[in-house]
């Protein structure tokens, strides 16, 4: 079969947004964690929330995926799919590079189970009879449509974009006459297959409709259209492991399990979990392999396609996602829907659900290619590959010794205009900003945590909860730096490597020429020269005008190696290689084309305006041996530099840890996924790897258990926001952390999302568009960070007075001083 | 069929399974991933007609030390001397050989008693031998278990009670037997190993005719400690693990797993591990050590042992074939594989992976090693075939071609019939349809002998020496002397200028005048730089060209040529001797004798054969020292697998000249910036990573990723490259790729408008026959995926029967070659004409008829696609 590739065309609304959703001029839809109406905190319906109904919509207007900058926003946490993570290679397994087909990953798959075995003649003539197979290009298949609409425009262009994407369109039997087409597939229920007359083509799919004598019907259906898979609908709830063996011993095969359109089972369990025990339950018994699934109930984002297929779906029937595509807001607008006010046109209604979909496979490839997998087919039940937050957070809170009512941790006052997103709020931005102007924090706004409901902003140090501390002044914490041990060593191997110490327990991240302008990178490594620290340049090479603070730049060797060169790797005094970046795991660098100016494409030595991609992972790097030649390979170049391993946080990453160190690794740099980013896909920034909190404490104990914790520097980065989450992700397990968004919010960032688009940052910081970068001046963005840093050591020392340390080292690993907030 | 006459099928295969129920029902839930990850590893393999010895084994592992991090080492042997095993031959074919290893000593009264004698009738059980101190082998940590092997059968009792108790009376005893002893392991390893806090004991080995080894340590430590080295088999296999678990004290964890006649190792991960083990325990197999190595071996015996499928068809459903690839095969094919991937594809394993497996099968008389590579080929691998005149035969295998050449090196050094090269190289491509992407050594001995052949997926026989129908030699001419009086005679012309005359006398003489020839040539080269420097030159070509070797076969010339080199290389003096030779020679025992370069000395030779593999005692940093120091011009020689050359020299490096004679090892020249490297002979993998700028010359083949992430420099190959040549690559490098590669070539190319000083390869998409003359590959580029996502550079395909489609393509389009495209690449074809002998008059003759270039030659240039803006 020649490539599978989905014709987009764009498809415009024809209905303005909600007026109610706060979206800014510049905003394509509403972006995670961000305030969806002016003046409240609501956010929806928990599964329609603003964002999953105005990303399809983008998806459905445009046939792209939502890609912006910055990290994401909102909260990792939930039940459902919402508490579910894509698993993530690198190093100790490698991914696949499948986004925009730089390598095939199938997404096709094939209903109607298959033989257990296969049997040969003795000539190797093939003597088992195959059963009869659907094959569908992607696992999405369009069911009925769940709520009556207006004339025959809707059922027909579902039928259309099924038949153009080579999937099926179920219909009920009242819907039949629309339009033919190739695949025709039907559900019935006992009247419709009463009254149903003859066909004009045979169905090649039927579902028969779970009711009292239905496995009679599915027999006499069996008998009236051989030629078809006959399938059996089933409600999941708390029997149906039993259930569904029991039927599947009747000698059913295709199965359409189905939970009601909030995702929920009829015992209230979430969609995932529910049919996760039916297929275990059919594994057990030796079952599953022959039978297929067909799966429905709330599956209303991209994310969901792959995460169903993990817990056992064969193909993802999709409902509501129909009529949202063609501009449905169900609960958001409901009385101006005007899906349901008009009949739409059929051709266009198609468009629409052909670049939804298209946008949605793209998505399955990129969450495919993160895992390593090039076969949809070999996720079906693959849990080994999905991090549950359930499992996680067990052993998280495990970790504290005591625990303590939310409330009972005193906020400092909090205004809110609307301006930044959960783990970023206005209270946080606006204290930031007057750090970088105070160099303290004056304890009129919360300056230590966001809102987001998760990650530090739930858990607190044991002392913050003490009479003493919430009746005194803010200012009263801070402490003289000079009292205390700052000092982070980035060396412990005794290797005879230069013994590099940097005062603070943390430096700057990498962020690339191209995905920050050239004033913002200069004010950066002013900073990190002016207090000692350093920098990264990101994977945009390294322009000529940051030599002068050589001292204080670390070199990123990144998977696309754009500006990589022997001299700038022989520069450096550590060399970070970028395996993986905790904003967009398992995937690699993209630098969109209109940010990709003439002084970037210079830099990179690439085509100026062309989308610019990393490959994920590095090509030369498929195994922890290769890691070690990698890493022996820059050894070789430069023999005086650390070597820094930048990974972000699969469930595997204490393995990965241990495996960077015995590659010879200084220092380790875990990236979580609340990481900050120029541009990622959402999908990403929000469905794969684990969040920073979990990997802390996973590698620091493994690492412990091995013996070898003191001989490696362990990083952690990705949603360090504040001076006191640091010190918890030190007391987590870390030595340091490493700082990216937190500059660009002293440089004046409010976290708009918008650092992708080419002139889109309005304040000069994330743009490469030669004018509006001159909005950052170097020596202010120096002053800035500095006195943000400024006042971080100085709430640093104060935590450690409070703790009685006088070493930031003594507080490593000291979980126990921590609460988890219930 | 292998199967033998009696019938087999789904009943048959559904009557073993169903009589593991127990096993399973016994057994922990499925685990949601492996216990520790492990990607990287060493593996080696080899078959041969004659019985080897365990000690060439040993070199092979060595080098390839930095594969593997001593956590794990494991060795398998088939094809065993039933007098060094203490049995009769009889009893060797006939009985199971079980080797448990005791972690515990004190286990093994409990364990025989309870697992073995009392089922087992055992012809001969004893401790296997082994140092008394594990110490003495150096770097060995900890003490590998006691071994204790059994030949036994299953008692005829036993049997009976099992096959009656499991519903097995039916089928034929002997694979009643297999799954008894099958069950018999799994329950032993459950109850010694698996269940326990303290692992006490697990089974090695209990096949016929195979022995495995496995320690916490290197492969060939487990060699030195059980006293493999005399040990001989016709096929070998060994492991260097790379656990990421750090603190590793048993060796249940380290290949080779085994089913039951066959042991496997592995390098590579999979991404579905937990989905591969649900469709075991589907199938009542469930894992008990937690690697993925062992899920593969247990899919090996399903498929193999349990459904008796054909080998194509097991292969099929561990790599089904995909994309272009399947597009390509017959109608009948793709039926038959539609059908084994509806059936299997969820139990097949995604992510990179390579195995080599050794089997033994009694009852043909046979034992085979086989090699099998994941669709994507992500995972290094080389094949090789070398045969003596007198026919003793060896297939080798290896993650590395270097270990291929040292296990070479190591037998010819102690038996005349072997030599150090190989006859053949090759790099299977994954799920193709050109080799099917894995290769069959099976050695079958019968009455006459034994004899070894070589089958691909699709059980083609592998021609493995072309037949040579050039000019015999002719001992009546003296070509000793043509030869010696060539090289006399060539003062003040080129090197290539003689090889233009010496040709025919190359041809025509046999291998003692060559011999002779080379005699005098070692003599004559120590008597001045200029004598010497001309007999280098001499042995260069020799190695460098394709020619009609005459009778004589191309890699033993290669052979003597490499031996003279060397001999003539080992006379310059070193650093601190009394000379005024321009060339002066550093080793690994000399180097701290490293010194600047003297008025009037040029050229360090570098004798590369003892520093390490990398790191401040390799040779790589040596080069790195010495440039340092002054020094410009450097040969080294006999280089043995160390990586990094030519890497850390720096930019500015203009004057810098490298040449390499050996094995050189991955990341040869990356980053450099502005030198000249030459290789005489093949590189490996990741070839000029980031290149900058100067010039690399490789006269042989490349590996994975050559080129990745280049900005610039200009690059000739001779022979092929692997997979993802050029992928990444912007600015402006110039490759010329003679043979072809395996897929994605120029993936996310970004070098600009090639026309207006961006970068581009040409690929000629040829090769040579035994005779050294020019051939056309059936296409030049079979791979499904070409030029994917690159915004910029081009490729100049040698394709002048247009057997490259559009559907290779995403991202690019085919253009007709303009006669600014000609006057781009004319100069490269020019250049690659002196470096190589290609004449650019036969790239440009067509079915024998001379063809203008935009005939022959199709230009791939960047299509704007729609995600790049």
């Amino acid at each position: 079969m020649p490539r599978y590739r989905i014709r987009t065309r764009p498809a415009p609304a024809a209905f303005d947004p909600p007026a109610k959703f706060q979206m800014d001029a510049t905003d394509s839809y509403v972006k995670y964690g961000h305030r969806v109406f002016p003046g409240t905190s609501q956010r929806g319906d928990p599964l329609w929330t603003a964002e999953a109904i105005t990303q399809i919509w983008y998806q459905a207007e445009t046939g792209r995926i939502p890609i912006s900058g910055a990290g994401y926003g909102g909260p990792f946490s939930g039940d459902g799919f919402e508490g579910m993570w894509l698993d993530m290679s690198e190093i100790v397994r490698p991914t696949r590079d499948g986004i925009h087909g730089r390598e095939y990953i199938s997404t096709t798959v094939t209903l109607g189970g298959a033989p257990e075995m296969l049997e040969f003649e003795a000539g190797g003539q093939l003597l088992t009879p195959m059963p009869r197979l659907v094959t569908l290009p992607l696992p999405v298949v369009f069911g009925p449509l769940p709520i009556a609409l207006p004339g025959g425009g809707a059922q027909r262009a579902a039928c259309l974009a099924a038949d153009r994407l080579g999937t099926l369109c179920i219909r009920t039997g009242d819907a039949l006459d629309v339009v033919p087409a190739r695949n025709l597939a039907l559900r019935l229920t006992a009247q419709d297959f009463d009254s149903l007359g003859r066909l004009a083509v045979d169905p090649v799919y039927v579902e028969i409709e779970e009711e009292p004598w239905a496995l009679e019907r599915w027999r006499a259906a069996r008998e009236r259209w051989p030629g078809a898979m006959i399938a059996l609908r089933h409600a999941l709830g708390a029997e149906s492991p039993a259930q569904v063996e029991q039927l599947v011993r009747q000698g059913v095969r295709v199965f359409h399990l189905y939970a009601d359109e909030e995702g929920r089972d009829s015992a209230g369990v979430p969609l995932p979990d529910s049919l996760r025990a039916v297929h275990a339950h059919l594994v057990r018994r030796r079952w599953r392999d022959s039978l297929s699934f067909l799966v429905s109930g709330g599956i209303a984002a991209a994310e969901h396609v792959p995460k169903i297929i993990a817990c056992g779906a064969d193909v993802a029937v999709v409902d509501f996602v129909l009529i949202v595509a063609w501009g449905c807001a169900l609960w958001a607008d409901k009385s101006t829907c005007q899906v349901e006010v008009g009949e739409i046109d059929p051709e266009w209604g198609a468009q629409r659900l052909v670049n939804l979909m298209a946008a949605w496979r793209d998505q399955l490839l990129e969450a495919l290619g993160a895992m390593g997998m090039r076969e949809v087919r070999r996720l079906r039940g693959e849990v080994g590959r999905v991090i549950f937050e359930a499992t996680e957070s067990k052993a998280f809170r495990r970790l504290f010794p005591a625990t303590a009512p939310v409330a009972s941790y005193r906020r400092l006052p909090e205004e809110d205009s609307g301006e930044g997103d959960m783990r970023w709020t206005h209270a946080l931005l606006a204290a930031t900003h007057q750090q970088a102007r105070d160099a303290a924090p004056d304890g009129a706004q919360e300056f230590r945590v966001g809102g987001s409901g998760g990650g530090f902003d739930r858990v607190a140090f044991a002392f913050e909860l003490t009479d003493a501390w919430q009746r005194s002044r803010p200012d009263a914490w801070l402490a003289d730096p000079a009292g205390y041990d700052l000092n982070l060593p980035l060396n412990r191997r005794g290797d005879g490597r230069p013994e590099l110490c940097i005062p603070l327990p943390w430096y700057g991240a990498g962020m690339s020429f191209g995905s920050v302008g050239l004033p913002v990178m200069l004010g950066r490594a002013r900073a990190a020269q002016r207090l000692g620290t350093f920098t990264s340049t990101g994977e945009g090479g390294y322009p000529d005008e940051l030599t002068p603070y050589a001292g204080s730049i670390i070199t990123q060797v990144a998977t696309g190696l754009f500006g990589v060169r022997e001299a700038t790797i022989q520069r450096a005094r550590m060399v970070e290689i970028k395996y993986a970046q905790g904003a967009k795991p398992g995937l690699g660098g993209h630098l969109l084309g209109n940010k990709n100016t003439e002084s970037v494409a210079q830099e990179r030595e690439a085509v100026r305006g062309t989308s610019l991609f990393s490959p994920f992972p590095f090509h030369s790097v498929y195994s922890v041996e290769d890691h070690k030649k990698h890493v022996d390979w820059l050894k070789q170049i430069n023999p005086q530099a650390l070597i820094s391993v930048k990974v972000s946080t699969p469930t595997d990453v204490d393995m990965v840890a241990v495996g960077s160190y015995f590659a010879g690794a200084h220092v380790l740099h875990l990236d979580g996924a609340y990481g900050g980013t120029g541009a990622a896909p959402e999908i990403a920034k929000k469905n794969i790897a684990m969040p920073i909190e979990y990997a802390i404490p996973k590698v620091h104990r493994f690492l412990e258990g091995e013996g070898i914790r003191d001989q490696l520097t362990v990083m952690a980065s990705g949603g360090i926001r504040t001076a006191y989450d640091v010190a918890k992700a030190i007391a987590l397990g870390a030595d340091g952390c490493i700082i990216g968004s937190a500059e660009l919010v002293a440089m004046g960032c409010t976290r708009l999302g918008s650092c992708e688009q080419g002139l889109g940052c309005p304040f000069g910081i994330t743009t490469t568009d030669p004018e509006r970068s001159k909005l950052v001046n170097v020596e202010s963005a120096c002053e800035q960070i500095v006195n943000v840093y400024t006042s971080w050591q100085r709430q640093l020392a104060g935590i450690l007075r409070a703790l009685g340390f006088g070493s930031i080292r003594e507080l490593r690993g000291r979980a126990d001083l921590l609460v988890y907030l219930e | 069929m292998h199967l033998g006459p009696e019938r087999w099928g789904a009943e048959q295969a559904d009557a073993l399974l169903n009589s593991r129920a127990g096993l399973a029902a016994g057994a922990p839930a499925l685990p949601r991933s492996p216990e520790a990850a492990e990607g990287g590893c060493g593996v080696l393999g080899f078959a041969a007609n004659v019985p080897i010895a365990g000690r060439h084994l040993v070199t092979a592992s060595q080098q390839m030390h930095n594969r593997g991090n001593g956590k794990g080492g494991g060795i398998a042997a088939a094809g065993l001397d039933p007098v060094q095993m203490g049995v009769s031959p009889e009893v060797l074919r006939t009985h199971y050989l079980i080797q448990v290893a005791y972690l515990d000593r004190g286990a093994r009264a409990e364990v025989e008693r309870e697992c073995l004698l009392g089922r087992f009738d055992i012809a001969a059980s004893y401790q296997v031998e082994a140092l008394d101190d594990h110490r003495a082998v150096s770097g060995l940590e900890v003490r590998p278990p006691d071994v204790v092997r059994y030949f036994g059968r299953v008692k005829p009792e036993a049997l009976a009670h099992f096959a009656e108790q499991s519903g097995l009376r039916h089928l034929p005893a002997r694979r009643v037997e297999d799954e008894y002893v099958y069950q018999n392991t799994f329950r032993l390893n459950q109850r010694y190993y698996a269940s326990l806090g303290d692992k006490r004991a697990f089974v090695l080995c209990h096949g016929r005719d195979l022995l495995v080894f496995k320690i916490v340590g290197y492969a060939e430590q487990a060699a030195a400690y059980y006293r493999l080295e005399d040990l001989t088999a016709h096929v070998w296999i060994s492991h260097q693990r790379y656990p990421t678990k750090g603190r590793v004290w048993h060796p249940g964890g380290a290949h080779p797993f085994i089913g039951v006649n066959e042991a496997l190792v592995h390098n590579g991960d999979f991404a579905n591990y937990h989905r591969v083990t649900e469709y075991l325990s589907q199938r009542n197999i469930v894992p008990l050590f937690l690697t993925d190595t062992e899920v593969s071996v247990l899919l090996f015996d399903l498929w193999d042992r349990v459904y008796g499928y054909p080998l194509e068809v097991l292969l099929e459903a561990l790599a089904p074939t995909t994309e272009r690839d399947f597009d390509v095969l017959p109608p009948e094919k793709q039926a038959l594989y539609q059908a084994i991937q509806q059936t299997h594809l969820q139990g097949s394993p995604d992510g990179p992976w390579f195995f080599i497996i050794a089997r033994s099968k009694p009852d043909d008389h046979t034992w085979q090693l086989l090699g099998i590579t994941d669709t994507s080929m992500l995972r290094p691998q080389v094949f090789a075939w070398y045969e003596s005149e007198d026919n003793a035969r060896i297939g080798l295998i290896a993650s590395e071609r270097q270990a291929i050449n040292a296990l070479l090196r190591s037998l010819a050094a102690e038996d005349t019939r072997f030599q150090p090269l190989a006859d053949r190289y090759w790099v299977a491509r994954g799920g193709s349809y050109t080799d099917g992407g894995a290769f069959a050594f099976t050695v079958s001995s019968s009455e006459d002998g034994c004899r070894l052949t070589c089958h691909d997926k699709f059980g083609r026989l592998v021609a493995p020496r072309p037949p040579n129908p050039g000019v015999t030699t002719r001992s009546d001419a003296d070509c000793t002397r043509a030869l010696r009086d060539s090289l006399v005679g060539c003062a003040g012309r080129s090197s290539g200028e003689w090889f233009a005359d010496a040709r025919p006398s190359l041809t025509m003489a046999d291998p003692s005048q060559i011999g002779a020839w080379m005699e005098w040539l070692v003599g004559s080269a120590c008597e001045d730089d200029a004598r010497r420097s001309s007999a280098i030159g001499a042995l260069t070509l020799l190695r460098d060209r394709r020619y009609d070797p005459g009778g004589k076969k191309r890699s033993a010339l290669l052979a003597m040529a490499d031996a003279a080199l060397y001999r003539i290389l080992r006379t310059v003096p070193t650093l601190d001797a009394d000379s005024k030779s321009s060339c002066r020679r550093v080793d690994s025992a000399t180097r701290h004798t490293l010194r600047a370069p003297e008025p009037g000395e040029e050229t360090l030779v570098v004798d590369a054969c003892s520093f390490a593999a990398e790191g401040e005692e390799s040779a790589a940093r040596l080069l790195c020292l010495a440039h340092q120091l002054g020094w410009r011009c450097f040969v080294a020689f006999d280089w043995r697998g160390g990586r990094f050359a030519g890497c850390g020299l720096g930019p500015g490096t203009d004057d810098v000249r490298l040449d390499i004679y050996g094995d050189a090892g991955d990341y040869l020249g990356s980053g450099l910036d502005g030198g000249h490297v030459c290789v005489h002979g093949d590189a490996q993998d990741q070839v000029g990573q980031i290149l900058k700028r100067g010039r690399l010359v490789i006269h042989g083949d490349v590996g994975q990723t050559l080129l990745y992430g280049a900005k610039g420099g200009e690059i000739f190959v001779l022979g092929s490259a692997a997979g993802r040549p050029l992928i990444n690559a912007v600015g402006h490098p110039r490759a010329v790729i003679n043979g072809t590669c395996l897929d994605y070539l120029a993936e996310s190319f970004m070098a600009g408008d090639p026309l207006n000083g961006g970068g581009f390869a040409i690929l000629n998409g040829i090769t040579f026959d035994g005779t050294g003359r020019l051939v056309e590959l059936d296409t030049p580029y079979p791979g499904g995926n070409l030029f994917s996502l690159a915004s910029g550079g081009a490729i100049y395909l040698r394709d002048p029967h247009g057997r490259v489609d559009d559907d290779q393509l995403n991202g690019g389009r085919f253009a007709p070659l303009s006669e600014a495209d000609w006057c781009l690449i004319e100069p490269y074809l020019r250049e690659n004409e002196a470096l190589f002998g290609i004449q650019l008059a036969d790239l440009l003759r067509v079915n024998g008829e001379a063809k203008p270039p935009s005939k022959v030659y199709r230009k791939v240039e960047v299509e704007s696609l729609e995600v790049l803006h």
